[in-house]
């Protein structure tokens, strides 16, 4: 397998304090990778440099072989995409406006959409369940429901490669598992390229192909679930003390109950 | 196309409060004569002199200036991400006062004209220096340093002003200069301005699809393709260009920039390729207005259009806030 993200020798972080110190990964293309750790590991600082939000301080991250900074900007956004953590949009822009700004990478300046963005937004708006709210604005919204609209913003702009910052925080357990499902589903129908931090290590183990597991901005372990989720480096990473098991639908490891370490 | 249509409207609007402020003074005039005025001059008709060189060039100077406020606060909001921005935070105001103080005290007697590009000048340096400073640094500009570098810039030039004002005693005359800039506007004037004008609205018209998707959070507008420190550095010479020349002929009328872009927002969406020339014409009919109500309501006596503004714009804005319950502020 081609990988798709390479970083290299990455040093990063916020003014003086840097989060990530010569820190080196590869991501696979068109697979699921999720990045699991405890709070402050540097999850989000890792997605952000790979999205070109923060430039590292030395190394580089390099996309299908290339510096992602030596690219045009516009032209990254049309291969990656990035659902943010807590996003937020202008006053006033509707659901349907708002989805189609994914459409922005695309376009010339003053160019109105064409049929294919129009296909591309209806898509987004189908597979996230959003149609019937069209005609709203982002205020007017559930928690769960602007979650879906920002994905359907991410999905709108169809790029190969598609980052999540924590995309089922603030859902119920059906959203959830809906959204969870979606990505599957893009991977394995159009494959795309999926790399989200995830707050839940059983829904990182049942949804993906590899698993990134950090703590304070080094990598402990890296691999596919069944070699990262053990109790031992989960016990590592997260400084507790977990009880394993097995996922009935997937027979992949999961943690079926922990406590405190020590 | 239901916007566009707000825009032909707003238009028409525009068009009418033109032609009220030609026909409307102390000589009440027609519109027969408006329109001779222009297309069969009679330099012998009093009446004619008095639309062609003392009424047009004043109610198309506070067109010029309410739509430059107007864009300049919209576009300020959209790099500030703040709806509560307005053109005066990066301290274009304070650096205009700077100025027109210096002079007074150095070159009294000055003519009208080099005041106004005085005036322009200090708005422009002040907005230089807050620009330099919150793009300086290797984390790159962000919105919140903008505004703490205005403020204090701002501070810094009132401060300064203030006191050369009180020992010099010019107070008066600066303040008589501001409430009358647009008393004595004449084509020659506006010649210096319009050009300023045109290139502030048009680099805001041809960033406004961008100025959405920086409007987004950070992440989002990088994530978008936007590359936005160039955007915001091109959207902030904007509007120092069209705030700084506001600045000048109608000296502070900061309010304009924070409402009119609200009303274009409630009208059009939340898209700055509608909100932007929707807050053009709407800044312009709103200044022309109130500069028609300045010169007549208490006739002969001149009241100071910007209040008037304020007396207008408020009760306004507050009704929209508090039917936009939701507004996101």
């Amino acid at each position: 397998m081609n990988s798709i993200f390479e970083v290299e020798d990455v040093t990063v972080g916020y003014g003086k304090k840097m989060i990530l110190e010569d820190f080196n990964m590869t991501i696979p293309e068109g697979t699921i990778t999720s990045i699991v750790g405890p709070n402050g590991c540097g999850k989000t600082t890792l997605l952000h440099t790979l999205a070109r939000v923060l430039r590292p301080k030395y190394g580089a991250v390099f996309i299908d072989g290339r510096d992602i900074l030596s690219l045009d900007t516009k032209d990254v956004a049309k291969r990656l995409s990035l659902l943010p953590q807590s996003p937020s949009a202008p006053a006033g822009l509707n659901v349907h406006s708002l989805v189609s700004y994914g459409r922005h990478p695309h376009k010339s300046a003053f160019e109105g959409l064409d049929q294919q963005d129009a296909e591309n937004i209806d898509w987004a708006m189908e597979v996230t369940g959003i149609r019937d709210l069209a005609d709203r604005t982002l205020d007017e919204l559930s928690g769960g429901q602007a979650q879906r609209v920002w994905l359907a913003m991410a999905l709108a702009q169809d790029t190969g490669i598609i980052l999540l910052d924590e995309p089922t925080t603030y859902l119920d357990m059906k959203f959830q598992m809906e959204i969870l499902n979606l990505l599957k589903d893009l991977n394995a129908s159009a494959e795309k390229t999926i790399l989200m931090v995830l707050h839940d290590v059983n829904h990182a183990s049942r949804f993906s192909d590899g698993i990134i597991a950090v703590k304070a901005g080094e990598i402990i372990s890296t691999g596919r679930p069944e070699e990262v989720m053990s109790g031992s480096i989960l016990s590592e990473v997260f400084d507790i003390t977990p009880v394993m098991g097995r996922c009935p639908f997937t027979d992949r490891p999961i943690i079926t109950s922990y406590r405190l370490r020590g | 196309m239901a916007y566009l249509m707000t825009i032909i409207i707003s238009f028409i609007l525009l068009a009418s409060a033109f032609i009220l402020s030609l026909v409307t003074g102390s000589v009440e005039l027609s519109l027969r004569d408006a329109v001779n005025a222009f297309i069969a001059f009679d330099p012998s008709d009093n009446g004619h002199i008095i639309i062609r060189e003392v009424r047009a060039p004043r109610a198309a100077a506070a067109a010029i200036a309410g739509a430059a406020f107007a864009v300049a606060g919209a576009v300020m909001q959209a790099v500030t991400r703040n709806p509560l921005a307005e053109p005066g935070i990066i301290g274009l105001n304070a650096g205009a006062l700077f100025f027109l103080t210096i002079a007074f005290i150095f070159m009294p007697g000055l003519p009208f004209t080099y005041l106004i590009i005085i005036s322009f000048a200090g708005a422009l340096f002040s907005a230089l220096i807050v620009l330099t400073v919150s793009f300086f640094g290797r984390a790159g500009m962000s919105p919140l340093k903008l505004i703490l570098a205005g403020v204090a810039v701002t501070l810094f030039f009132a401060a300064l002003s203030t006191a050369f004002q009180l020992y010099f005693n010019i107070g008066q005359d600066i303040a008589f200069w501001f409430a009358g800039a647009i008393q004595t506007i004449g084509w020659g004037h506006l010649s210096v301005i319009i050009p300023w004008f045109l290139f502030g609205i048009a680099l805001s018209l041809v960033l406004s699809p961008v100025l959405t998707a920086i409007s987004f959070d950070e992440e989002t507008a990088v994530s978008l393709g936007v590359p936005v420190n160039k955007t915001r550095l091109s959207a902030l010479i904007a509007v120092v260009m069209l705030a700084g020349l506001g600045v000048s002929i109608i000296g502070a009328a900061a309010f304009i920039g924070l409402i009119v872009p609200h009303m274009a927002r409630f009208l059009s969406g939340g898209d700055y390729r509608w909100i932007l020339p929707l807050s053009g014409v709407l800044g312009a009919v709103l200044t022309v207005c109130s500069d028609l109500a300045a010169r007549t309501l208490a006739a002969p006596v001149e009241l100071p259009a910007g209040a008037l503004i304020a007396l207008i714009g408020v009760p306004f804005f507050l009704y929209l806030a508090r039917r936009v319950v939701h507004y996101e502020v």
